[in-house]
């Protein structure tokens, strides 16, 4: 079949854009395939776009958006709630330029632009999963049509030099970071993350003394001695956990179409607006269905401080973030359906690199820079 | 992994509940309301009633002997004391207290439980069955301490009791009391009013006493058993004391390094103090009786729920048989031996299959020759709506990530069940209140219940965001109605509709239990 673009968004406006996306697509989920194949014989990961997953039972996986990484960071809550919105600033690690706080933290698949008034009261915040792979996609198949779509979701103009740097797209852009944001650009926020991760987590693996774990996030790769991902986030053990547990059954396993990460809910029920103010009328999917993006907006006469959770008001638009929930669906066929292999002992992670960035659209496939790093 | 250091514990500071808990068949819990005209008597009775106060070494000493002792006769032992603990709600912590101290506060715990009602899944405040029918901290009527009492036997409660209300009556007659009780039920000890055993599961706690030098939690498993580093019995992890206690190591916020901990600065008056929820829970059994009646005569028809028993579905809405057994190692029938059990009835994971322990010669326990729990990664056996495991996640990976962050969301549970036995043929007995006097302690209440109610119990999303269902016995849901899907045997879903709740919540109180020193000082206006 043809994948979907996320959240089955209609930007593409020719048959072409449409195939080249799903022929994108299907290639990194079988890359992801490929590197568990020297470690399986028959594979449980599949690709839908080449296999009928269609009467496959449905999960969703999800994990509160906010980085639950700086809880640990921060001597306070407080603390880590204003790391999470503090401005985004870069540096250049081996040649490449990345986000390091803001933005550079907001690790759980979930970014967001705060849009403040004059006196710097919170009006609105937009929230995302719509991933760099997916707009880089985009920008190379139409850099007019990449530049279009941008106008239409942030409501201005902006033209294709706007979104480009050195005559490629520049996921950096003013739009993307100090003017609005339109998908995720935090380093590991990819979506090859996810589908590696998610194949990788389908090999069984034991602790040493040989009894099977499913706790499998710290574990290494098939091919290489790096953990699946940060042990330490909300998303990867949750991802690595929940398809290490559905594929213990030999089924066949996959993130069906659309493959992407969404927004999967918003609990209006854990917050508290002003006197008369709905908390869910606050909310609103701008994107996707699955939603990719999403908005809160503090109602004209109010302010945000006048919201609460459990009774204490809200400072931080992160806070929101904690009541988001993300995730992914994972497809899980038959019971055995395929042999699996012996267990692997789920050996500790080596050292990972400094940083891995992400590569631009042209060269995103391979596992190393899909990889999850510390 | 880090390497551990077990920390000291001052037991001759920590209130006795706390860490030890009572464990008496019969308990009061006095619910003190101080006029502002009261408020300098009442600081004087705090400062003569701290020498009554039961600490931590006193009463887990006690408990230690009688259970050594029980264990040698074969029956309880002729043994018997009387415990008295004291607490302050923010209220009380706002007056008694000055404001630079007072405000330094847990701030959940300084809002109380009205403020968070909502959160935790209660009816609106305006509702009738919401806070306003509160018996215990309704709005306008919230207490400023309470007063724990529990002994052996009535008498011995009542003369406690006494000597508290004469006490306070001396200090100034202005000062409300009010009055709840708690006992073991005599039918069924150890049972609460749905007829299942309670209070199995408790979290370890790390750490030796400043006094003897012993572990706090008793260690069960031998050195070679592969679990003893981070288990103290077999199901029973060790948490850092700082999950409990203040001034404390605890385990790192999303550390996934059990003993990678973090000791929160907090003010020296509340060291050695510990925040508790109180929850006056009334159980409606005839309700809960009639739905698993009801619910057995729909599904038994059922291809993959033939064989369904009233026993059976009680024990998936648990977790456990009443005996105590756990499904995951009793799936189609009780296994009541298992359930008397009390290391081998938490022998049990959910995600990978069981195993048997290896136990210290010297504690001195018959092998766990009990069927083994079998890997359930999908809730096939144990139901993922199950109280038990809706709250306490064992190995599950959660939607916070490993597992191993669980031990970060632990409370030390000391309910004791109030009210008369339901008796089914007795059309008045219905209506009489019964329930749970449900007391839990934590170091922090957003962590601990406000987290478990609000994250899990209340969401039928939890642990897959399948809407499986909330949490039967204690999920709500604003008072709208519930469901739950069950697996059947063949692979099929059935989801059922439950009322708004079987447990109603009719009281509630956010207090802080403080050392002796801060009780016998700051809270006594003796610093």
């Amino acid at each position: 079949m043809r994948l979907s673009a996320p959240g089955n968004v209609n930007d593409f406006e020719t048959d072409l854009q449409r195939q080249q996306w799903s022929d994108h697509l299907s290639q990194e989920i079988d890359d992801a395939i490929a590197d568990i194949a020297p470690c399986a014989a028959a594979p449980q990961y599949v690709n839908p776009a080449k296999v009928d997953v269609s009467a496959y039972g449905r999960s969703v996986i999800s994990w509160p958006g906010f980085p639950k990484l700086l809880f640990g960071q921060y001597a306070t809550a407080d603390q880590a709630y204003a790391a999470a919105d503090a401005t985004t600033t870069f540096r250049t690690v081996q040649g490449q330029r990345a986000p390091v706080t803001g933005r550079g933290v907001q690790d759980e698949y979930l970014e967001w632009y705060v849009t403040r008034d004059a006196a710097g009261n919170v009006l609105t915040i937009d929230f995302t999963t719509e991933t760099q792979e997916y707009w880089s996609a985009l920008y190379s198949f139409s850099q007019d049509l990449a530049a279009r779509r941008y106008s239409q979701i942030l409501g201005t103009n902006i033209s294709v030099a706007d979104i480009s740097k050195n005559a490629r797209y520049d996921p950096y852009n003013d739009f993307n970071v100090t003017k609005g944001i339109i998908h995720l650009i935090q380093i590991n926020n990819t979506l090859g993350a996810e589908l590696d991760i998610a194949a990788q987590s389908t090999l069984p693996r034991t602790d040493a003394t040989g009894n099977p774990i499913t706790d499998v996030v710290s574990c290494s790769h098939c091919t290489n001695n790096y953990g699946l991902g940060e042990p330490g986030r909300n998303s990867d053990p949750t991802i690595a956990s929940k398809v290490a547990q559905a594929s213990q059954n030999g089924c066949l396993l996959t993130v069906p179409d659309p493959v992407g990460l969404y927004i999967v809910r918003f609990d209006a029920g854990a917050i508290t607006g002003p006197p008369g103010v709905n908390v869910g009328s606050c909310w609103q999917v701008i994107r996707g269905n699955p939603t990719v993006r999403a908005r809160f907006t503090v109602p004209a006469g109010h302010t945000f401080s006048e919201f609460s959770v459990a009774g204490i008001a809200l400072q931080h638009p992160s806070q929101i973030a904690e009541n988001i929930f993300v995730g992914l669906t994972a497809a899980t066929g038959t019971a055995n359906a395929v042999q699996r292999p012996v267990p692997r002992v789920c050996a500790a992670q080596s050292a990972a690199p400094a940083l891995a960035l992400q590569a631009p659209f042209a060269a995103f496939r391979g596992t190393a820079k899909n990889r999850r790093s510390h | 992994m880090t390497a551990v250091s077990e920390p000291i514990l001052d037991g001759a500071e920590i209130q006795g509940n706390v860490l030890a808990g009572f464990r008496k068949d019969f308990q009061s819990f006095l619910f003190l309301s101080v006029p502002d005209n009261a408020l300098m008597p009442f600081k004087q009775w705090l400062h003569q009633i701290s020498s009554r106060v039961s600490y931590t070494d006193s009463v887990l000493s006690f408990n230690l002997a009688f259970r050594t002792l029980r264990a040698q006769l074969g029956n309880d032992p002729p043994l018997s004391a009387a415990w008295l603990n004291i607490a302050f709600t923010g209220s009380g912590v706002r007056r008694l207290l000055p404001t630079a101290s007072s405000a330094t506060f847990d701030p959940t715990f300084l809002n109380g439980p009205l403020m968070d009602a909502q959160y935790v899944g209660e009816p609106p405040v305006g509702d009738p069955s919401g806070p306003q029918s509160w018996v215990i901290g309704a709005p306008g009527a919230e207490p400023d301490a309470l007063v724990i009492t529990a002994a052996d036997d009535q008498s011995e409660l009542q003369s406690m009791n006494r000597m508290v209300v004469d006490s306070l009556r001396a200090a100034d007659k202005s000062i409300r009391i009010l009055l709840e009780n708690g006992a073991v039920r005599i039918a069924e000890p150890g049972h609460e009013h749905f007829g299942f055993k309670d209070c199995i599961s408790q979290p370890g706690i790390r750490g030796t006493l400043k006094s003897t030098g012993q572990f706090v939690t008793p260690r069960v498993l031998d050195p070679t058993d592969p679990s003893a580093a981070l288990y103290s019995a077999p199901g029973v992890p060790l948490c850092w004391p700082g999950e409990f206690i203040l001034g404390y190591p605890r385990k790192r916020t999303g550390s996934i390094d059990p003993n990678d901990v973090v000791t929160d600065q907090v003010d020296p008056s509340q060291i050695n103090g510990s925040y508790l929820v109180y929850r006056r829970l009334v159980q409606d059994v005839a309700a809960f009786n009639a739905f698993v009646s009801t619910t057995v005569t729909s599904l038994s028809s059922k291809p993959g729920f033939r064989g369904l028993t009233t026993e059976l579905l009680g024990a998936l809405l648990v977790g456990r048989w009443k005996s105590g057994a756990p499904v995951m190692r009793a799936p189609t029938q009780d296994i009541p031996a298992l359930g008397a059990d009390r290391y081998a009835a938490n022998n049990f994971q959910f995600a990978i299959s069981g195993r048997a322990p290896i136990y210290k010669p010297s504690a001195r326990l018959l092998p766990d020759t009990f069927p083994l729990s079998q890997a359930d990664p999908l809730g096939n056996v144990c139901p993922y709506t199950a109280h038990i495991r809706k709250i306490n996640t064992r190995d599950q990976t959660t939607d916070q990530g490993a597992s191993v962050r669980t031990l970060e969301h632990r409370i030390l549970r000391r309910g004791i069940p109030f009210g008369e036995d339901y008796a089914p043929n007795d059309p008045t007995s219905a209506s009489k209140p019964r329930g749970l006097q449900f007391l839990c302690y934590q170091a922090s209440i957003a962590r601990g219940f406000q987290f478990l109610m609000h994250q899990w119990a209340n969401s039928d999303n939890f642990p897959l965001q399948d809407q499986r269902g909330e949490d039967p016995l204690i999920g709500q849901d604003a008072g709208a109605a519930r469901t739950i899907t069950l697996l059947g045997s063949d692979g099929s879903r059935e989801t059922v509709t439950l009322p708004s709740a079987f447990i109603h919540t009719t009281g509630a109180a956010y207090a802080f239990t403080p050392s002796r020193t801060s009780l016998g000082t700051i809270f006594a206006g003796r610093p």
